[in-house]
């Protein structure tokens, strides 16, 4: 009868490959396996750091959906994702094929609009805050052509988000730009060569080739901008703290102030797994909508 | 009797006690306690150069009249960070073993949280001190017992900051007044002087009359709380339980800051950068200041010739008809200990020599804060600008504080911003501020 130590290690690399894996698996389960299981098991207390965590049962979460900041900070979140997301999907697609389509400064175009990609978000943030003073470089250029910027927009909860928008914008804009243009580089010559045989004109090659084809790339942008976008942080906190009255309290801060001012660990928790699971669900939404049509 | 009004009074009664116990420095421990032990002590504070600086140079000098004490002073690279970085420590059962809270209430917060070291009778016994009452002794008479939390003794004060409303006589030529004489007596005043002190060319503002600090939520109560206290507002009712700010006198208080700021044509919102750059060399007419103001001022003019501490004028904070006092805000923030170190007794000796004695006036000279001691009062009868903040003092009040300060803090700061920057109705936004103070206090 062969043991189940024989079994599981059937030839002398399997015992080696399992060592190999340790480490990484180690890893795994130290960083993101057990912080996401202490996390679900907070979510249910009430613990403040220093003393044990005492149970609470579902406290936290219904605590969270009778809380009007905790509301308004997903009502913000919702805006910002949702226009960033669009934003971030249109524009940089419509530059891409104007670009790709004017192969001479497709180079020079692609390292323009991604410089900005390079540089961390807390630089960005912090020279954004001073574009933003009024009197200051806005202003100035805005006056070269005889228009005001009178007010600093961080200052009004009506135009503060639309200001931090505009920076994450004009930071992620050249990442996606080079996304898309390396889907579009992707689509083999010959599908538009078999389109203009057909006599499609420039819409109809948008409409049957390219966007198409495109499908998996877009699938990965809508994805990868939702999550980040959800995830934001240091722009939020940087140029605005959340304000004037909350106007830019995203659930990432909520969460922040939530754990290390109010030392509400446990709630802090509860929001960190309802903003979980909103990616998880609008992941898996994308998916669907942008899933390779099959023949 | 209120123990900041006593200040004054106190202070007088210290001048003609020259030579006493404190003259020649703070009282330092004798027999079982003057241990040669070797003791090594972390020390933490938030950054402010002076003070990083002056404190550096207590730290070399108590290890030189004491050389078994090894001590290492860290202070915080950045502000922003320094709460946070403390709390961390301390969550993790680490941290300094002194270090300074970075607001008054944190010191409620952490011991509520039981990470902090009590002066107990057993270490002020070993700190040569033969009763609390002889401890206190060194202090204005009942201030210290604003430290105390459960009735135990757990910080002792780093700072101690009395607000007057400080004005440029600058800012106040140029709209054709003179700040020693035409200053604000009553709010009513400084309204109807903010609108002429405030100048704009065309878009551009030029002069603001009256500052409202609207990006830091430590500041806030600064400007409110005088007034919201003579309006006969508070932030918590009676029972401390219950949010009150959205009373009477707190909507009347927000909605007086608000047409402050219209008044001005929201000249406070439109530039709430670089406050103090601009008051130094007079492009803001009047704003709160404390005797830490001056050098800040003066490093914030940046070698601008149009900064010159005699440009500014220190006058009460304005008072409202029937109110009996001013109620001027006091900002304090408190040396504590770590409930995990190995050395509290020593730990509270380094403490409390370098705020008393001449030590405590060491702090006034070369960083410009104010301490509580007898020492400092004692400066008021030779030191002009003491004195002016002093005689502040007789009607002033320690800031709100609470171990929840935090979360009422953020809800009255949020509402204070919605007051200055939105049209909404001023009694929605406080009622929206108490749910929210409500909620911090119901768990």
């Amino acid at each position: 009868m062969t043991s189940g130590r024989a079994r599981l290690f059937k030839r002398p690399w399997d015992v080696w490959g399992l060592i190999f894996v340790i480490p990484g698996l180690a890893y795994f389960i130290g960083i993101f396996i057990y912080p996401t299981v202490r996390t679900i098991g907070i979510s249910f207390t009430d613990y403040n750091l220093f003393t044990p965590p005492v149970w609470s049962g579902l406290h936290n979460y219904a605590t969270l959906f009778q809380q009007g900041i905790f509301l308004g900070s997903v009502k913000v979140t919702a805006i910002y994702v949702v226009v960033i997301g669009v934003a971030n999907y249109v524009l940089p697609f419509l530059v891409a094929l104007l670009l790709f389509r004017s192969r001479p400064v497709l180079g020079i175009g692609r390292a323009v609009f991604f410089l900005p990609v390079i540089l961390p978000w807390v630089v960005v943030s912090a020279i954004w805050k001073i574009f933003y003073l009024s009197p200051g470089p806005i202003g100035f250029l805005l006056g070269l052509v005889g228009l005001s910027y009178p007010v600093n927009v961080l200052t009004y909860p009506g135009t503060a988000l639309w200001g931090i928008i505009a920076t994450a914008f004009w930071k992620s804009f050249g990442f996606y730009v080079v996304l898309f243009l390396t889907g579009l580089n992707a689509i083999p010559e010959t599908y538009y060569e078999a389109a203009d045989m057909d006599g499609a004109n420039a819409i109809q090659r948008f409409r049957s080739v390219t966007f198409p084809l495109m499908r998996s790339t877009s699938l990965f942008i809508a994805t990868v901008n939702f999550i980040g976008a959800i995830k934001e942080f240091d722009p939020f906190q940087v140029m605005t703290a959340g304000g004037p009255a909350r106007a830019t309290y995203v659930l990432t801060l909520f969460i922040y102030e939530t754990a290390f001012k109010f030392l509400r660990m446990g709630r802090a928790a509860a929001a960190s797994l309802i903003m979980c699971a909103a990616i998880v669900l609008v992941t898996v939404l994308q998916f669907r909508l942008f899933r390779p049509e099959r023949d | 009797m209120n123990p900041v009004r006593t200040f004054v009074l106190a202070g007088a009664s210290a001048l003609l006690l020259a030579g006493s116990l404190w003259a020649g420095g703070s009282k330092e421990p004798t027999g079982a306690m003057a241990s040669t032990a070797p003791v090594s002590l972390t020390i933490w504070t938030h950054t402010h150069a002076p003070a990083n600086a002056y404190l550096q140079k207590l730290v070399l000098q108590f290890q030189k009249d004491h050389p078994n004490f090894t001590l290492s002073y860290e202070p915080a690279a950045d502000n922003d960070t320094y709460e946070n970085k403390l709390l961390a420590a301390l969550a993790s059962g680490g941290g300094p073993d002194i270090f300074n809270t970075a607001s008054f209430s944190d010191m409620y917060t952490f011991a509520g949280l039981g990470q902090l070291q009590e002066i107990t009778p057993q270490i002020l016994s070993s700190m040569g001190f033969s009763s609390a009452e002889a401890f206190k002794a060194q202090y204005v008479p009942g201030i210290i017992d604003k430290l105390y939390y459960n009735g135990k003794l757990y910080g002792l004060y780093r700072e101690f900051n009395i607000f007057g409303l400080m004005l440029n006589k600058l800012a106040f030529k140029r709209a054709g007044l003179d700040a020693t004489r035409d200053y604000p007596r009553t709010w009513d005043d400084l309204q109807s002087l903010a609108k002429k002190l405030t100048i704009f060319d065309g878009d551009k503002l030029v002069q603001t009359g009256m500052y409202e600090p609207l990006w830091n939520a430590d500041w806030t109560l600064i400007p409110i709380q005088p007034l919201l206290i003579q309006n006969g507002g508070a932030i918590l009712d009676s029972s401390g339980k219950t949010a009150a700010i959205n009373q009477a006198g707190g909507v009347k208080t927000f909605s007086y800051f608000r047409a402050l700021a219209r008044a001005q044509n929201n000249a406070p919102v439109k530039v709430p950068e670089d406050v103090w750059a601009r008051f130094s060399v007079g492009d803001v007419a009047m704003y709160v200041g404390s005797t830490w103001t001056m050098p800040l001022l003066k490093d914030s003019a940046k070698g601008d010739a149009r900064f010159s501490p005699d440009n500014f004028v220190v006058v009460p904070y304005p008072k409202a008809p029937g109110a009996d006092r001013v109620d001027a805000p006091i900002q304090a923030l408190v040396w504590c200990v770590n409930k995990q170190t190995k050395s509290p007794t020593e730990a509270w000796r380094f403490v409390n020599w370098m705020t008393t004695g001449a030590q405590a006036v060491g702090w006034y000279n070369e960083v410009g804060y104010l301490l509580p001691t007898k020492a400092m009062m004692d400066m008021a009868g030779s030191n002009a600008d003491v004195s002016r903040f002093l005689t502040l003092a007789k009607d002033a009040d320690l800031l709100f504080a609470h171990p929840r300060y935090n979360e009422i803090g953020s809800a009255i700061f949020a509402a204070w911003q919605a007051t200055l920057t939105t049209d909404d109705d001023v009694q929605g936004i406080l009622d929206k501020a108490a749910q929210q103070i409500n909620e911090a206090l119901s768990r």
